[in-house]
Parts: C-alpha cells; sequence; structure tokens
C-alpha cells in the first residue's frame, strides 16, 4: 500500500441528483489541492472520504483497508482529522474544550489526549486563548480551533474543506506554514484559493461537475495558462483554462 | 469520562441546579413535616419531588439535545470513531446527573431529619428508585423530543408542559402509576410494578440515544441498511414490550403483609400499629387513657383497634389508618367501632332496613360519632383537616366535649335513646 486513501468508482447523490460518479483517487503522503468552483462536488467527495456520507456506489480504501461498513468507518475515523466548511461548536465550549471534544471523538488516548490538545493548540497559535469560549473568538480564530480539531490526535489523513475561509493575509500565512510543517501526513484540502493551492500543495486536483478534470503538480496547472487567458497569475490562468475547457454541465 | 465533564460544565442545569435543589427542599418541606419520624412517609416524601422535576428535566434534555442541530455539530460527530450513542449518552447523563442529584439533596435531608425521630429501619429504596425511575423516563422522553424539535424553545415546551399535563392527568398511583403519594406502612411498591418502571426507563434512555433525525451530512444513507433498521426494529420493540409491561405490572403499590410482632399499647382495650409508626405510639396510648373514661354503660369498647393491614390480607380495609401525620382519622374510625359495637342487641333489637331509618336517628348517629371522636382525640378538629359527619358542627362537638360530664351524659343519653328506639321499635 503506497496510498493513504484510494476510491474506485466512488459514486454520490441523493435521489435523483448525481453529484459525482465513478471517481478514481488515489492519494499517498503530501498536501493535495481540490480546486473547482461552486458545486462542483469537492465538499461531497471530502465528506465521502471522511466516511461521514457512505457512498451511492464504489469503494473507498483508508489506509489500505476497505470501508464497507459503519465499524470499518469508524475504525478509519480515528486516523482522518475532517474540518467542515461550515464547522460547528458549541459556543459555550472553551477552545480547549473544543479541541479536547474532538480528540475524544478521535478516541485519542486519555492519557495522551491532554498533551495532544495542548500541542494542537499552541501549533495553530491558540494557545493565549485556550479558556476563551468559542463564541468570542474571530473568525479567524475559529478556523485556526477548527483546524486545531482536525489535527488532533495526528490523524494520517486531513480532509480541509476550504480552511482559509475567514483568514485575514497574515493568517493564513502562518496556516500554510502550519501545512508545510506536517510529516507523512496526506492532506487533501478543498478550496478555491488558487494561490493557497499554488503556494502549499504538491499536487492539484480540478473538479468540474463531479468530474476530475486535471491531476497535476502547480507548476503543470500553470503550464496551460494560454497567452492572455483569464487570471492574474499563471496557475489561476491555467485553472480557468481547464474550467473553460469543461464547462459546468459536461463531463 | 472527560466528555462528561466537559458535559457537565457546559449543561444548562449548572446554573439551575441550586435552584433545583431549592425546588427539591421547598417541595419536600414546604407541604408538610408530618412525615418527618417515619420512614415509609419519609420515603414517599423524599420521592414526590420527582413529580416536579420530571418535566423540567425533560424539557432541559430537549434543549441539550437540540444543541447539536442547532449548533451543527452535526459533521464532527458523524466523522467520530466513536459510536453516536456514545456521545448522546453522556449528553444524557449530563442532563441526568443535575435531576438526580437535586433529587438526591432532598433525598439526604429527608434521611437527617428522620434518623433522629424514627427509629430503627431506613428509607425504603423501592420509593427512591420509582422517583429515579421517573426523572430517568423524563429525561429519555426529553431527550428523544429534542432531536425531532430542534427549536430551543418548541422542544422544551412541548417536553416540559407535555410531561407535566401527562404526569398530573395519568401519573397518578390509580393511572400510570408513575409516583407514589402516600406510604402508608400497610402498602409498598410492588416490586413487578417498579420492575416495569425501570424497563421502561431503560427503553427510553436506549431510544432516546439511538433514535434521531437523519444527519443533513448523511444524505439519509447508512454503511449497512439492513443492521440499521435491525437496531431500530429492536428498539422499537423494546419500547413497544416496555409499555405492554407497564401496562400488565398491575398497581403501583400493593398490600404489605402484616408484621409478626405489631407495635400495641399496654393495657385494654389495645391499640395496634405498624412498627414503622411507632412515633404515634404515645397518642395511642393517650387514646387508650380517654376511651377509658368513657361511660361502659352506654358503649360497648371493642377489645382491640388495629391499624389497616394488620388484621392480614383478607381484611385489606378493615383498621384504622393515619392519616396525614394526625390521629383524627383512627379516632373517627374507633368512635364509628364503638359505636357499631354499642348499637342495642338485647331482646331481638335490630338496625331496621335502610328505608326505615329515620332522619332522627342519622342525626342521633352522626352526633354520637362525632362525639365519640373529638373525646378519643383529646380535642377538637384539628388544623387542616375539615369535614365530618353530615349535618354535624365539629367545632360545636368540640365545645360541647369541654362542658362538664354530667351535661354531657344528659346529651349522649338523649342520642341513645333514638338510636335504642330505632332498633327496638
Amino acid at each position: 500500500m503506497d496510498f493513504t486513501v484510494g476510491a474506485s468508482g466512488l459514486s454520490q447523490g441523493h435521489g435523483r441528483n448525481e453529484i459525482f460518479s465513478g471517481l478514481q483517487l488515489q492519494i499517498g503522503v503530501g498536501v493535495f489541492g481540490l480546486l473547482g468552483p461552486n458545486g462542483a462536488g469537492k465538499t461531497t467527495l471530502l465528506r465521502t472520504l471522511a466516511t461521514v456520507t457512505p457512498p451511492r456506489a464504489g469503494s473507498i480504501e483508508i489506509l489500505g483497508k476497505p470501508i464497507e461498513s459503519e465499524k470499518d468507518a469508524r475504525a478509519a475515523r480515528r486516523h482522518i482529522g475532517f474540518l467542515p466548511q461550515d464547522f460547528g461548536y458549541y459556543p459555550s465550549f472553551s477552545v480547549y474544550d473544543f479541541v479536547h471534544y474532538s480528540a475524544w471523538l478521535r478516541e485519542v488516548p486519555s492519557k495522551h489526549s491532554r498533551e495532544e490538545t495542548l500541542r494542537v493548540i499552541r501549533q495553530v497559535g491558540l494557545e493565549g486563548r485556550m479558556k476563551s469560549r468559542m463564541k468570542s473568538l474571530s473568525g479567524g480564530m475559529l478556523r485556526r480551533a477548527g483546524i486545531a480539531s482536525a489535527l488532533v490526535g495526528s490523524p494520517r489523513l486531513v480532509l480541509l474543506d476550504e480552511p482559509t475561509v475567514g483568514l485575514d493575509p497574515a493568517q493564513r500565512l502562518e496556516f500554510r506554514d502550519l501545512i508545510r510543517s506536517l510529516e507523512n501526513v496526506t492532506v487533501i484540502l478543498s478550496t478555491h484559493l488558487v494561490e493557497d493551492v499554488a503556494a502549499i500543495c504538491n499536487e492539484v486536483i480540478v473538479m468540474s461537475s463531479g468530474s476530475f478534470v486535471f491531476r497535476g503538480t502547480p507548476g503543470r496547472l500553470s503550464s496551460l495558462a494560454p497567452n492572455g487567458g483569464i487570471g492574474d497569475t499563471p496557475m489561476e490562468q491555467g485553472y480557468m483554462s481547464i474550467l473553460e475547457s469543461h464547462p459546468a454541465g459536461t463531463r | 469520562m472527560k466528555l462528561y465533564w466537559i458535559e457537565l460544565r457546559r449543561s444548562p442545569l449548572r446554573l439551575w441546579f441550586p435552584l433545583l435543589v431549592g425546588v427539591d427542599l421547598a417541595a419536600l418541606f414546604g407541604r408538610s413535616t408530618w412525615w418527618i419520624g417515619e420512614w415509609p412517609q419519609a420515603s414517599v416524601q423524599a420521592q414526590i419531588p420527582a413529580f416536579y422535576f420530571a418535566p423540567l428535566l425533560a424539557a432541559a434534555a430537549a434543549w441539550a439535545a437540540g444543541r447539536v442541530d442547532r449548533h451543527n455539530v452535526h459533521a464532527q460527530l458523524d466523522a467520530a470513531a466513536h459510536p453516536r450513542w456514545r456521545s448522546e449518552l453522556v449528553q444524557l447523563s449530563a442532563t441526568l446527573t443535575y435531576g438526580l442529584g437535586a433529587y438526591a439533596a432532598g433525598v439526604i435531608a429527608a434521611v437527617i431529619v428522620t434518623l433522629p425521630k424514627a427509629g430503627p429501619g431506613f428509607l425504603w429504596p423501592s420509593y427512591i428508585f420509582l422517583g429515579v425511575s421517573l426523572l430517568i423516563t423524563y429525561a429519555g422522553i426529553g431527550h428523544l423530543i429534542g432531536h425531532w424539535l430542534r427549536s430551543p424553545f418548541t422542544g422544551p415546551l412541548i417536553s416540559g408542559l407535555g410531561g407535566l399535563v401527562l404526569i398530573s392527568w395519568m401519573g397518578s398511583p390509580k393511572r400510570l402509576g408513575l409516583f407514589a403519594l402516600s406510604g402508608d406502612p400497610f402498602k409498598e411498591i410492588s416490586q413487578n410494578a417498579l420492575m416495569a418502571r425501570a424497563l421502561m426507563a431503560m427503553a427510553l434512555v436506549i431510544a432516546a440515544v439511538s433514535l434521531r433525525r437523519k444527519s443533513p451530512l448523511s444524505v439519509g444513507r447508512v454503511w449497512n441498511l439492513s443492521a440499521h433498521r435491525g437496531r431500530t426494529l429492536v428498539v422499537g420493540v423494546l419500547l413497544c414490550g416496555s409499555i405492554l409491561g407497564l401496562s400488565m405490572a398491575g398497581p403501583v403499590q400493593v398490600a404489605r403483609s402484616a408484621p409478626s410482632q405489631p407495635l400495641c399499647t399496654k393495657g385494654t382495650p389495645r391499640i395496634c400499629l405498624w412498627p414503622e409508626d411507632r412515633k404515634y405510639l404515645p397518642e395511642a396510648e393517650g387514646m387508650v387513657k380517654r376511651i377509658n373514661r368513657l361511660p361502659r354503660r352506654l358503649f360497648t369498647i371493642p377489645s382491640e383497634f388495629q391499624e389497616r393491614g394488620l388484621s392480614g390480607p383478607g381484611e385489606p380495609f378493615s383498621g384504622f389508618f393515619i392519616l396525614e401525620g394526625s390521629m383524627w382519622n383512627p379516632a373517627a374510625t374507633m368512635a364509628g367501632s364503638i359505636m357499631h359495637a354499642s348499637w342495642p342487641k338485647e331482646n331481638g333489637c335490630t338496625l331496621p332496613l335502610g328505608s326505615r331509618l329515620t332522619p332522627q336517628f342519622r342525626q342521633a348517629s352522626a352526633d354520637l360519632t362525632a362525639w365519640l371522636t373529638v373525646r378519643i382525640f383529646g380535642g377538637g378538629t384539628p388544623a387542616g383537616i375539615h369535614g365530618g359527619p353530615p349535618n354535624v358542627s365539629m367545632p360545636a362537638m368540640a365545645q360541647l366535649a369541654d362542658k362538664p360530664e354530667g351535661e354531657q351524659m344528659d346529651w349522649v343519653k338523649s342520642r341513645m335513646q333514638v338510636v335504642h328506639n330505632t332498633f327496638c321499635s
């Protein structure tokens, strides 16, 4: 097994609405960016890989183990850190409680959970706000607390859905440093901010209308930029060019 | 365990806890204190605050359970390695801890005040467990409703008010028997009924932690549909079974076996009490003295008066019972027994058929019974006790009992003459 997460023939949807179908995926250690416009299916894919939403069809393998039942999913979740796009929290929780609660949910052994909680809180730079209630945090701080909750217990697979939303430029730089500092971890981050992908990802997957329309390095995506294309940077131009060649509604 | 502490720390009941304890102590001591010194009555009184707490706890549980939806914590819970029921159970346990903690404060207070006066014995655990199962049942219902009605107001309101209506309308010992009102020593909690209520509480907790609306993130899909349906079916069967069990378990209170050694006064006549009612023995001895001062040529005194249940299971309703800590009711029952024993029996005198009983006889009989009650009790109707025989003024009877003995005997003789004439005409 040389990949952390794999999927074969993966389909997802509800009712007659098909979000994606037949996706093939194998991702190993490193930082992967999942780019795509709104409605492309990024969030649903991350939820499916987090085993929160069972697939409609196809299979998922995490750390070499196929996920076929609730039991398999729960075992896999010990190694998955998942930060949803609009993650919830109990307002009366302190930052420490919130992260500690996540440690409990991930079944971090009790004897390590306290030090592990403190470690990730320090890692995201919230040690000064440990006792602050979640409802008193700014948007950026909330996002950092969410990232801490995804990282607690040192998961092998980290799924971050729009993790930089709400962060100011300085905080985004800190976030990038944080992600770069993770070792032997597979990080999949969904975003529509091309510059984040350019800065930290080893590989990029562009999703459009439920299909993977590009997979390659950020450099290769930049190299697809046409002359006079839409966008400020070569990577943005490459990204827009991919989307233009796969307009919404086509697969 | 750590999640339990977190849940305890952030439970809304944490702020309400002192108030809950206050409500418990007010319900315990504010209504009456006559039960102090009598273990079964103290047990029932310690259980009664559960009647007030249960709807509050249901509302609090509904509020707490709805938070997952209100604060959008689905994703974290759905992505947890822990099975979902564990986090639900921890949340419900935290709510229950506050409810049961406040309830326990009342139980401890009841022990503290009863211990010095009641003599041997202790609280009857069955009554305390009845209250505990009521609290758990209501918390389970509230938690279940809170999952389905996510609003911070609707769920708690329906759980709390609905729970209050249910317990007031259907919870009495004669209906669903969710609580007991009186701890007379001749009654006890039926073990079957208690077991049925405990099973229902357990079934509701299982339902509360395992049944919930589909998570919006799971798009209604589960990893193993047949296992999910199987679990739902088992919970449904368990719930239906527990309701069936409740309906088949019989009344919550049943007659208790008479003790081999009841507690009796010395001399004749004897007044016998249940050992748990030992605090009334001095009063009973005073009543014996007053009974012995009644004119024997006018009244026939039975040799023994027994508290209800001491005659054995064949006569469950014979004998007196002590109502709300007063010996007034026993005095009235003894007066009735004395009147009955004193009816003329010579020369074929007999009680005529009901249709031939004159109003004069009925009045004379009621007057005499009331007078005997006042004499045996040693005074007029105590405060808090109302009513009496029809067309009889109890204050007038109390005044009569204070008059010189000769005057009272003239009055008694005139009434006895009416009785005699009715029997022997």
